[in-house]
């Protein structure tokens, strides 16, 4: 049923179209404070039962995006530049998320730093040489 | 005693150019001021028939032409500016994304310069313009009901009902149906209870598209529905301050006005529910599919720029190519990795 009216427009990727991002987030700002996402913060899909197509309607696309992605895990930050949109509206959809137990978050790890007494042993022990 | 010059001896040349010269010069100064007077008067009359024409009530046009041509271009005036502002603020938000405190203020004012770009609009069309803005894309059927809810006051009450995800309205006929839509939606959000839903809602019909907006406000007396049934269909409704009345009735005549022009169909009619369903009949001449990656952001050609997988994924087998090298990878919307 569906056909072209016109030859297809020159696409400009710096058209951000009609949607304000407010309508995305329902005009928040950013996460609750309590959620403690920042840009860094892995988000992995939790599969399963939980995640059928029942529990995800009434999701918008930007969600089901994210829900995709996050088949392995990827960072806030990532996902953002992924959806084009700003962190805060991307941290706002993983909130959603989070609260509909469609994924889950950990923190990044942070690469372990070996305790300053032993890298001071070491220091010795090699000016001793 | 005077000599006398013999004609063999040379004359002194600047001393026998300087007359002509002189003469020359002050010619040419005459000439360029004439032209320039010339000009000047020319102008200047040419100004002055101007000035008479645009004084002079043109003996073809309505006394109030002047009148909405002056509206129209302030309309204009102030969609530009809204218009570079919603740019801007898009740049803002960006870059401030990171600090909720300045992201949700910035967010605040973005909804209320779109707010100020739904009545210019609606300015611009009751003056009989037609919407300018185009988008370079085809819009989705969801972008739609998102662009028409991000012009309306109490957006958060507007519930996305079901709607054909693989259907997009053509990127240059949109615009009026985002604004009929907007002022639909505005006017179920505004006469039902503050704390009721709103819905909007889309389905396929054999030669287009129906977008619904269902209010459970308490409905509106027969009359009361026929005047609003009138008011959509009023093509004739002009620049006339006199005959719009209050508010609601300048929405209607808003989507009365763009659903002439942009050639759909709108109707009002009571619910099952008890209130309004306003329904835009969408002829299938202004859709365009949709790609399926499309409809789903992101789109693919982002995805592929994925980094290679960190960690525990690296250990994973790859396949291997006739050389024995690891075969390139790439990450789909779908979300899997495929072996292209």
């Amino acid at each position: 049923m569906i056909r072209r009216l016109a030859p297809p427009t020159a696409e400009d990727p710096d058209d951000p179209g009609p949607e304000r991002i407010y309508v995305l987030t329902g005009g928040r700002g950013g996460p609750h404070p309590r959620t403690r996402l920042d840009l860094v913060t892995l988000v992995l899909a939790v599969g399963g039962a939980r995640n059928t197509a029942a529990s995800r309607r009434g999701l918008f696309p930007e969600h089901r995006a994210i829900i995709r992605m996050c088949r392995r895990p990827l960072s806030v930050a990532e996902l953002s530049a992924y959806l084009r949109l700003p962190f805060g509206a991307t941290a706002v959809l993983v909130e959603d998320l989070l609260q509909a137990e469609l994924v889950r978050t950990r923190a990044a790890v942070v690469p372990a730093v070996p305790d300053p007494a032993l890298i001071e042993e070491v220091l010795r022990g090699l000016q001793r040489l | 005693m005077l000599a006398t010059r013999s004609p063999a001896e040379p004359v002194h040349l600047p001393t026998a150019l300087a007359l002509p010269a002189a003469l020359a010069f002050l010619a040419g100064v005459a000439v360029t001021a004439y032209a320039a007077w010339l000009r000047g008067y020319r102008i200047r009359a040419r100004f002055e028939t101007e000035l008479d024409k645009a004084n002079r009530p043109r003996p073809h046009e309505d006394p109030q032409e002047s009148a909405r041509r002056a509206f129209i271009n302030l309309a204009h005036r102030i969609q530009a500016i809204v218009n570079r502002q919603l740019r801007e603020l898009r740049d803002m938000e960006s870059r401030h994304g990171a600090d909720a405190d300045v992201f949700g203020d910035l967010l605040q004012v973005d909804h209320g310069t779109a707010l100020i770009g739904r009545l210019a609009d609606s300015l611009a069309v009751l003056g009989g313009e037609r919407p300018e803005r185009r988008w370079s894309r085809p819009i989705p059927v969801l972008g739609v009901m998102r662009g028409a809810m991000s012009r309306i006051t109490e957006y958060p009450r507007v519930d996305v009902g079901r709607l054909p995800e693989y259907a997009s309205i053509d990127g240059a006929c949109a615009e009026p149906l985002i604004h009929a839509l907007a002022e639909l939606v505005d006017n179920a959000a505004r006469y039902s209870p503050p704390d009721s839903r709103v819905e909007v809602a889309a389905y396929e019909v054999p030669n287009g598209l129906v977008i619904e907006v269902l209010d459970a406000g308490v409905g509106m007396g027969p009359e009361a529905l026929a005047r609003a049934d009138l008011a959509l269909r009023t093509e004739s409704i002009g620049f006339e301050l006199s005959t719009l009345g209050e508010t609601p009735r300048l929405g209607l005549a808003v989507v009365g006005k763009l659903a002439h022009t942009a050639g759909f169909e709108v109707s009002l009619q009571h619910s099952a529910e008890g209130g309004i369903r306003a329904s835009i009949r969408v002829p299938e001449l202004l859709l365009r599919g949709t790609e399926r990656a499309e409809a789903e952001a992101p789109r693919a050609e982002q995805l592929r720029r994925r980094p290679a997988p960190r960690g525990p994924q690296v250990a994973e087998p790859f396949g291997l190519t006739g050389q024995g090298l690891p075969k390139r990878r790439r990450f789909d919307p779908a979300g899997e990795v495929v072996e292209p």
